[in-house]
């Protein structure tokens, strides 16, 4: 499928969510272009994973519409367009490492293509892990083979929930850089989640601001911030001026018995 | 090995013989008479002076067991598997699968004996419904412990059906399954010697049924060191079987 740079892949229209009296995402719109990396931030319980969920058809709508490449997420899921990365690393106990990352492919019906999936394993500093099973490893090390897994899929939209959640300070910005390097040699498409807000500035072209009860949208931010962004990047005063814009948007939107983390 | 550390084995062995020896030390100190409680020698006497007869008993047995066992094992778990796949078909079913097992399979006996008389067929439809719910359970609590999240990885790729089944949902279910073999080996057993009593035509419970009318203690204790002997290897074979099944997908 070949697409152009300024088409909208992830078309997100009035999104309402509710479960039982939770609302959990209200009336939410959204379009991410072709190649774009969009970042999501917001507190805890503010529908980040809902509204990732409902754009990889695996959260049905209350109402509203979700479109990925102007159908329903159900085609992207069938053509293996969809690479996701979910908030807990879902890999298989009974799998190793590199097992776990052909396995995606397999399930989606591809050629497993075990040496291609080895080198990105050694490409993502697990060379030594490649054929060591979940429990061999540490949650950090689970989550980036489970990184490497969407990465091997394929798929040109990669959504991500808190991918670095269970990173240390120094891995999260190391695979940071590596999954920015991949997005630029691809033209993939990317929504990420994430609770920090440096993170999000550092990764985005735009950062989705959510606040919670009712789950909403309540800023849209560009980054300014030239790429390529470094580790050095975090430090310069631009970076840290949208930092602590979008902490003021959070700040703003907090509700009273709620706090946003970092 | 390490030096002062016994084999695993050594220390249920300790146990056996410790209790054969209290055993033996009771019956002489008090002097109990032989048709209450025979010394343990003469349980062995009994069991040397006649092992054709034990050992035809247990074939009996052991065949209803196996036979009966693998039957209902097999259908409970064909059908936990539907109830697993099918959360209506669960709904519809589970109040009644867990109710069976409050309800004495027992009761259900001389039903058994009017529909497939008083012969072997009797004894093996007893232990297959015996260890039938119990593996039914199992299976579909086993098949709902997929977590959701693993689901949805799947679901991302739409993965087809059988593939979610066999190489997702499976595996996941694999402890569950482990489980339910393991009561069934147990309730397999204790079917087939309850068949045994009610049918009456041969096996370890036929014997120590007519040990028992006989006042036989000596029979019947050797009868039911022979019933030992065939649970302790069939659930040792079913752990070995399990803790394989358990490693294959730990
Ligand atoms: N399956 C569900 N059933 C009921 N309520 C749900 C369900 N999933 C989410 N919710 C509720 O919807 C709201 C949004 O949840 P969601 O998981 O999308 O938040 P989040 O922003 O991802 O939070 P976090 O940062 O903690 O991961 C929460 O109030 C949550 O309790
Ligand atoms: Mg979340």
């Amino acid at each position: 499928m070949s697409r152009r740079q300024g088409d909208a892949v992830i078309d997100v229209t009035e999104l309402t969510v509710r479960f039982d009296d939770v609302l959990a995402l209200d009336s939410v719109s959204l379009s991410v272009d072709a190649g774009e990396f969009v970042t999501v931030v917001g507190p805890s319980g503010c529908g980040k994973t809902t509204l990732l969920r409902s754009v990889g058809g695996l959260q049905s709508p209350t109402a509203g519409e979700v479109r990925v490449d102007g159908d329903p997420p159900e085609s992207a899921q069938a053509a293996g367009d969809l690479g996701v990365v979910f908030q807990s690393h879902t890999l298989f106990p009974w799998k190793t490492a590199l097992e776990n990352v052909t396995f995606l492919r397999e399930l989606a019906g591809r050629d497993p293509d075990r040496d291609r999936a080895r080198e990105r394993l050694v490409a993502a500093g697990l060379g030594g892990a490649v054929d060591a099973y979940p429990r061999e490893l540490s949650g950090g090390m689970c989550q980036r083979v489970a990184i490497v897994r969407a990465m091997h899929l394929g798929a040109s939209t990669l959504l991500m929930d808190e991918p670095f959640g269970e990173l240390d300070e120094l891995t999260r910005y190391d695979m940071a850089a590596s999954v920015l390097d991949s997005w630029r040699d691809s033209d993939r498409t990317v929504l990420f989640v994430t609770h920090s807000v440096p993170e999000a500035v550092l990764l985005g072209d735009r950062v989705i601001v959510m606040a919670d009860d009712p789950g909403r949208i309540v800023d849209r931010v560009s980054v300014s911030v030239p790429r390529p962004r470094e580790e050095a990047t975090m430090d310069t005063p631009a970076f840290a001026d949208q930092v602590a814009d979008i902490r003021r948007v959070l700040r703003q939107n907090r509700t009273e018995d709620t706090h946003p983390d970092r | 090995m390490t030096a002062g550390r016994l084999p695993e084995w050594a220390y249920p062995a300790v146990t056996l013989v410790g209790a054969v020896v209290l055993w033996a030390g009771f019956v002489s100190l008090f002097d109990v008479p032989a048709y209450l409680l025979p010394h343990p020698l003469a349980v062995g006497r009994r069991l040397a002076g006649d092992p054709g007869l034990y050992a035809d008993a247990a074939v009996a047995t052991t065949v209803k067991v196996l036979v009966g066992g693998a039957a209902g094992s097999l259908a409970g778990f064909v059908l936990g598997v539907a109830v697993g796949e099918l959360p209506p078909l669960w709904r519809a079913v589970s109040p009644y699968l867990i109710a069976a097992r409050v309800l004495p399979v027992v009761a259900i006996a001389p039903l058994l004996l009017i529909y497939f008389g008083t012969g072997f067929a009797t004894g093996i439809a007893f232990v297959a419904l015996m260890t039938l719910f119990p593996m039914a359970v199992s299976t579909a609590a086993g098949f709902r412990q997929t977590p959701e999240a693993a689901l949805d990885l799947a679901a991302s790729v739409d993965a087809p059906r059988h593939r979610v089944l066999l190489s997702i949902r499976l595996p996941y279910a694999v402890p569950d399954v482990v489980g339910g073999l393991r009561q069934a080996a147990t309730l397999a057993v204790v079917g087939s010697v309850l068949a045994e009593w009610f049918v009456a035509d041969s096996g370890l419970g036929y014997l120590i049924l007519v040990a028992a009318e006989n006042v036989r203690p000596d029979v019947l204790l050797a009868a039911l060191s022979v019933v030992f002997l065939v649970g302790f290897s069939l659930y040792g074979a079913v752990g070995l079987l399990g803790s394989r099944l358990r490693r294959a997908v730990a």
